[in-house]
């Protein structure tokens, strides 16, 4: 068994996940995570999928080829390490970011929690038209946070959110035992 | 309250989940056995509710889930005793929590009724499943 990422992305148009997972079936495909989305005006796809192990690369291009050529897509296509799935590392937090659209938000903050050994483990962001006419920035990530960055987290955030003119919110999110 | 305390670690209860058609919730954030924080509730209402999160819940009815639901950590509860007598109280945080986890299953409600999305908010204790044999 051989594990995939295959990334693709286009203009988006109705048909595009069908094409790509027909080719993928035909290759004897099976879908594990996948995380699919419009950004703006194209259609983003992110795969992990396993196939028999005796699927080239080669092979798996030509089958992706139709889907790629209907729909301009970029597309590539890695094997990649089929290692055990980890666990998250750390308390789950969230941490949610707005304001005025500037470059480097996502930068200031991702390397702010990389610093600490945080791991991101999704974050998603819009732009939305702001009622001045600015442009705001909207951010969400949830991250592993490992129990010895805990405790000035908040803080450390607090702060760069209060030198950049933000609105940044983190916090753990509870588990309860029921 | 029996079943309650049979569960090592258990907090709450309601009486549906144990086939019993009333009312009736038994709770105790404590997860010990000396009863001291236990609060049994007959017709248990919700008057107001305030500070939501979001959390990770389980759920006596299914131990491998763990769920991401949103809950008020402030939450005005009343209810009456088993003799009758009417209470009022505020809870706090994890039973709050409690509360309106136990609430709902008295309105057939479950965790997994309260989530947003099942591929972001869903999870096993158990982990991921295998990988599917594939010739």
């Amino acid at each position: 068994m051989v594990k995939w990422l295959i990334a693709a992305a286009g203009l988006d148009r109705p048909g595009i996940v069908a094409e790509v997972t027909r080719a993928l079936l035909d290759a004897g495909a099976n879908l594990e995570d996948t995380s699919m989305t419009r950004l703006e005006d194209h259609f983003a796809m992110l795969l992990i999928v396993t196939t028999p192990h005796d699927l080239t690369g080669a092979r798996m291009e030509e089958l992706l080829a139709p889907a790629r050529q209907r729909f301009a897509l970029q597309l590539s296509v890695h094997p990649v390490d089929a290692r055990e799935v980890a666990g998250p590392r750390g308390a789950r937090w969230l941490v949610t970011v707005s304001g005025p659209d500037q470059t480097g938000i996502v930068h200031q903050v991702t390397g702010l929690l990389a610093g600490r050994a945080i791991n991101v483990g999704s974050l998603s962001s819009r732009r939305l038209p702001g009622d001045d006419g600015r442009p705001v920035f909207l951010m969400s990530i949830e991250a592993e946070v490992p129990e010895a960055a805990a405790a000035d987290l908040a803080g450390a955030l607090a702060a760069l959110a209060q030198r950049e003119g933000l609105a940044i919110h983190a916090e753990p999110m509870d588990e309860f035992r029921l | 309250m029996e079943t309650l305390y049979a569960q090592p670690g258990a907090v709450g209860l309601a009486a549906v989940q144990v086939g019993q058609a009333l009312r009736v919730l038994v709770l105790d954030d404590s997860a010990r056995t000396t009863r001291d924080r236990l609060r049994v509730m007959v017709n248990p209402v919700l008057e107001s509710a305030s500070q939501w999160k979001y959390g990770r819940e389980g759920c006596l009815s299914f131990p491998d889930w763990l769920v991401t639901v949103k809950r008020a950590r402030r939450v005005a509860a009343s209810w009456l005793t088993v003799e009758g007598e009417p209470r009022a109280a505020e809870l706090r945080d994890f039973e709050a929590v409690i509360f309106q986890h136990e609430l709902d299953h008295l309105d057939g409600i479950l965790f997994i009724d309260r989530m947003r999305d099942p591929t972001r908010d869903f999870s096993l204790r158990s982990g991921p499943p295998a990988a599917p044999d594939t010739p």
